[in-house]
């Protein structure tokens, strides 16, 4: 059991898990968060004792590094991808490992169609901050239709500019249905299977399915505002203070930085690039077929950008 | 992530068969919370026909080929994953830059009989 009094006096607040009464400092007292960090920091190292599967937080384990040193036994492992040794970048870990050449922006043009352009305004359709929030909250909180039409076109003391712009409840859900937002209801594909049905006597029903592009859905995570803290684009490796590894995140643990190593070694990448640029060049849609559904990952791996830009 | 689950008994019995997806990139307090919505629905699989009017005699056939039918339309929908030129592609970013993003399935959720049925394996094999 963890009490918010060790941290914050005034607060008597108790929570099971450490990372609750994390949550609760970081958003009710944020002024005490660095404490919270400092103390979840030495019950991690007192909790070293124990063995791993017995720990008590979640989403969180210390595991004993038997190599020599962090440093040495990754240089050991790539030789060609750059390091990076940042010092004490949260303090739940003492030193961090980053992959330095990993997630770095590019210049890509977009092809016409492709991308989304964005407008200036923060709040459009709507046409200021008040708007806005008004529709926030009657969507949040479900408002019915009925009680959305009595408040803008009753005496409910709104701003009459905000009546007059939005008019009706109609009027409102057009503009919410007008907000930017690459996966809309529209892009659902259907699709069905040809020449094959569940029975021989199905054969004028068939199979049909409706589904999203799974890349564009991976598209739509990485532009989303709301996830832009909680993205990491860079595989880590992340050390205590006694040199030992820890995982907590996916971006932290071995399979990442893994692949990344593999997907960024230049060697491969020239080999991948022209068994890309030969499937490309082929006349034979067998063996350009061949290529491409490939599930071997030394073929699999990048294209130059010229490659993707033709 | 899949999961058959069971609607209703009436109306012959309703079944549906979500498979939703998320990313990796996503903190796993951001990818757990509830009021995040970072659980993406991709499709929902095609339910089989009911076995109680097959003939014995063709039990084991029709259920391997209702098998080999999820099979195809699960192979229709992650195919971008294994598909070397479109599983490299630019993604626009939140901080307004492109990265070049490598998709790849890390792991799939789903309870045993699923997991056997999906990569087409016998019965308590393993």
């Amino acid at each position: 059991m963890c009490n918010a009094t060790e941290v914050y006096p005034q607060c008597f607040k108790k929570f099971k898990m450490m990372i609750w009464l994390q949550k609760h400092i970081s958003k009710e007292h944020p002024e005490y968060k660095k404490e919270i960090d400092l103390k979840r920091h030495r019950d991690c190292a007192e909790d070293d004792q124990r063995p791993c599967k017995h720990h008590v937080q979640p989403s969180y384990a210390i595991f004993q590094n038997h190599d020599s040193g962090p440093v040495q036994s990754v240089c050991n492992a790539i030789d060609d991808a750059p390091l990076e040794f940042s010092d004490c970048q949260s303090p739940d870990f003492a030193s961090t490992l980053t992959y330095q050449n990993a997630s770095l922006p590019c210049a890509y043009v977009p092809q016409e169609g492709e991308c989304i352009t964005s407008s200036d305004d923060p709040y459009y359709p709507f046409a200021n901050e008040e708007e806005f929030n008004f529709a926030e909250v009657v969507t949040a909180k479900g408002l019915a239709g009925s009680v959305i039409e009595a408040l803008l076109k009753g005496d409910c003391s709104l701003k009459d500019d905000l009546k007059h712009s939005l008019k009706s409840n109609y009027h409102l859900q057009n503009k919410i249905d007008q907000m930017e937002d690459r996966l809309r209801v529209d892009s659902w594909k259907k699709s069905r299977l040809e020449e094959i049905t569940w029975k021989e006597q199905h054969a004028k029903e068939p199979i049909e399915f409706w589904y999203w592009d799974i890349i564009e859905c991976a598209r739509w995570f990485v532009w989303q505002p709301a996830y832009a803290e909680h993205l990491s684009y860079v595989p880590q490796q992340r050390f205590d203070e006694q040199g030992r590894r820890v995982y907590s995140e996916m971006h932290t643990a071995d399979w990442w930085w893994e692949r990344q190593v593999r997907i960024s070694s230049a060697a491969l990448q020239h080999h991948v690039q022209s068994c890309l640029r030969c499937a490309d060049s082929n006349t034979d849609p067998a063996r350009r077929q061949r290529y491409r559904d490939t599930d071997d990952l030394h073929v699999q791996c990048r294209p130059s950008y010229e490659f993707l830009q033709r | 992530m899949s999961n058959a689950a069971h609607l209703t008994n009436f109306s012959s019995d309703k079944k549906a068969w979500s498979v939703y997806m998320t990313i990796g990139n996503l903190s796993a307090s951001a990818r757990m919370a509830t009021a995040m919505h970072s659980v993406l629905l991709v499709t929902l699989l095609p339910i089989a026909i009911k076995m109680r009017d097959i003939p014995l005699s063709q039990y084991n056939e029709q259920k391997e080929h209702n098998r080999m039918i999820l099979q195809h339309v699960l192979h229709h929908i992650l195919g971008p994953l294994i598909r070397a030129d479109l599983r490299v592609f630019f993604a626009w970013c939140v901080d307004g830059h492109f990265r070049r993003c490598v998709a790849t399935p890390a792991a799939w959720i789903a309870d045993y009989p699923e997991h056997r049925d999906l990569h087409n394996i016998k019965n308590s094999v393993c």
